[in-house]
Order: structure tokens, then C-alpha cells, then sequence
């Protein structure tokens, strides 16, 4: 079997990025506090047992086309 | 209107008769990642031959359907006579005429067809019959394809990857650590290998780190001198 390895332009090019998000929040005078409080994971699944099968995973495609065909030409969900 | 079969339906179907492994959109999705896809691509059981494998299945395509198996390299109509070569070539074709294209493949992109054996051993059973591909597996399907689409694939199933082996590698065996290795590493992970309690699986994360530096990159760069002075 082949080795995964991680693509290394790509690894610069997130390295840069992540760097470059560390200068600009240092420049707007934000930095980290560890003690602050976090907001918790807040995101609902999809399906709440989860993805058991192709149907289960083509549903949750089908709801995020539908979704962004509402979102995509006024930027406001069409109901 | 004309109703098209569900291509799933027939993914369902076959995986009475065939070992089915999903990949593309439809595997990310089921791994977690919250994106859409367009079409299906699975893997079937390769079989002993490119024939066995057109014999097998052609029945099972054109039965009372009105499925075209396309050559997605030309994108025309394939007929049962050009169907072993066309898939031997390309290792997969289109089947179009169904509610979404369905790619079969025989031979997926970065797979050798010797591979299924193995990938299917390490792949979770899903309730309708087919398999989900183990997460660096999929990983495989998604390096080196050059497609942009591919990036995110990549992004959130390496996140997944390195989360599963930093929790995994420390507590592995010296064996187990060097197999781990020897299908997914990234500068993390190397790290993690590098701070093991074998010499072996040590100087494997370091010798990576050392050559992801050479190779230019920063961070495993970074982290050689940072944890150990290289």
C-alpha cells in the first residue's frame, strides 16, 4: 500500500496562513487569554444517529445543494 | 416525466452480489464532512480479470434498465464487447440514465487492484451493504489527484487521520507504531513518533521531520528545532 504524505507546498501555504492570522490578531491588539470562556460546539448533525449509508450521505448532499441554491442568488434563504 | 432509478437503489442491489466500497463525495460525507456531491463513485470487488469483471456485472447494469455504461474519457456509450478494455484503461466507467452519475470503478485513482483485499478488511460495514473505506485509505484516493475540489477532502480527512494517530501512536507498540507509520505520516504525527518510547519509531518521526525540512517545509522545520535542537 502507499504512504500518505502531506503535500508540502500546501503545508507552507497553511503554515503562512496560520502565521499571517497570529500577525494580524497581534496588530489589532487581540491575543489569546486561556482562561476565557468558549463557546461550546453548538452545531446540530445532520442526521441526529448519524451516516449509516449511501442514502443517509447522499441526503445529507442533497439538503446542502438545496440549501445553497436558496442562499446563492439574494443572499438571504428563500422560503 | 420520466422517473429515473435512484443510483443508490442500485448500489443497493449490487452489494447483494458484489463487495461495494464507497469512495468520493459520498465516503467524505459519511466520515463527516458537511458537503454536497454530485455524483456516486464506488469501488467493486475487482475480481480476477478486467472479463470476469465486465461478465459479472454487465448483466446486472443493462437488466431491464435504461443504464448507459459511458467511457468517461471520451464520454461516449461503451457496449459489452469494448467494456473489459475500457475499464481496463480507465479503470472506471459512468453509468449514466440514473438519478445521478454513478462511476464504478475497478481500479480507483492512486489504488492498485490488488489493494481491495485489504482495504476492504480495514473498512466499516454500512446498513445497506457496502463498506466505508478507513479514513487514510480514502485519504490515498484524494493525494496527488491535482484537483482543487479535492482540497478541503484532503484538509478535513488528514485533520481526522492526525487526530486518530496522535491518540493512538503513544499508547502503540513499537510494531504497531511502524505500521501506523508506514500509511499516514504529516509533521504532527512525526512529532508524536519522535517523542515515542521506541528508538525505531523515534528515529522514523525524525528522520520524516528531517526530510519534510529538507524539502522546504516550515513548520516540520520549526519543530526539529523546537523539541529537539536539530
Amino acid at each position: 500500500m502507499k504512504q500518505y504524505r502531506p503535500n508540502v507546498e500546501r503545508q507552507k501555504e497553511l503554515y503562512s496562513r496560520m502565521k499571517a492570522r497570529a500577525i494580524f490578531r497581534r496588530m489589532k491588539g487581540k491575543t489569546r487569554t486561556p482562561d476565557a470562556p468558549r463557546i461550546p460546539d453548538n452545531s446540530e448533525p445532520w442526521l441526529p444517529g448519524g451516516v449509516h449509508s449511501i442514502a443517509d450521505a447522499l441526503y445529507i448532499s442533497d439538503r446542502i445543494k438545496e440549501d445553497v441554491e436558496r442562499w446563492k442568488s439574494s443572499g438571504s434563504p428563500k422560503t | 416525466m420520466e422517473i429515473k432509478r435512484l443510483a443508490e437503489d442500485l448500489v443497493r442491489q449490487l452489494a447483494l452480489r458484489f463487495r461495494i466500497v464507497t469512495l468520493g463525495g459520498v465516503a467524505v460525507i459519511t466520515h463527516g464532512l458537511s458537503r454536497n456531491t454530485h455524483d456516486l463513485d464506488v469501488w467493486i470487488d475487482p475480481m480476477e480479470s478486467p472479463e470476469a469483471w465486465c461478465r459479472a456485472l454487465w448483466p446486472e447494469l443493462t437488466a431491464g434498465t435504461k443504464i448507459t455504461v459511458i467511457d468517461i474519457g471520451s464520454f461516449s456509450p461503451v457496449d459489452e464487447s469494448a467494456f473489459p478494455e475500457v475499464i481496463e484503461h480507465d479503470g472506471v466507467v459512468r453509468l449514466a440514465g440514473l438519478d445521478r452519475p454513478l462511476d464504478i470503478f475497478r481500479r480507483p485513482n492512486e489504488m492498485e487492484v490488488s489493494w481491495f483485499e485489504e482495504v476492504w478488511e480495514r473498512a466499516t460495514p454500512l446498513a445497506d451493504g457496502t463498506r466505508l473505506p478507513d479514513v487514510v485509505d480514502l485519504l490515498i484516493t484524494k493525494q496527488d489527484t491535482g484537483r482543487p475540489k479535492d482540497t478541503y477532502d484532503i484538509q478535513f480527512l488528514e485533520g481526522k487521520a492526525e487526530e486518530l494517530y496522535l491518540e493512538r501512536l503513544p499508547k502503540a507498540t513499537s510494531g504497531e507504531a511502524l505500521k501506523m507509520l508506514e500509511r499516514f505520516l504529516n509533521p504532527k504525527v512525526a512529532a508524536a513518533a519522535a517523542a515515542h518510547s521506541d528508538p525505531e519509531v523515534r528515529e522514523a518521526g525524525l528522520q520524516f521531520l528531517r526530510d519534510l525540512a529538507d524539502e522546504g517545509d516550515p513548520f516540520a522545520r520549526d519543530l526539529l528545532a523546537e523539541f529537539w535542537g536539530a
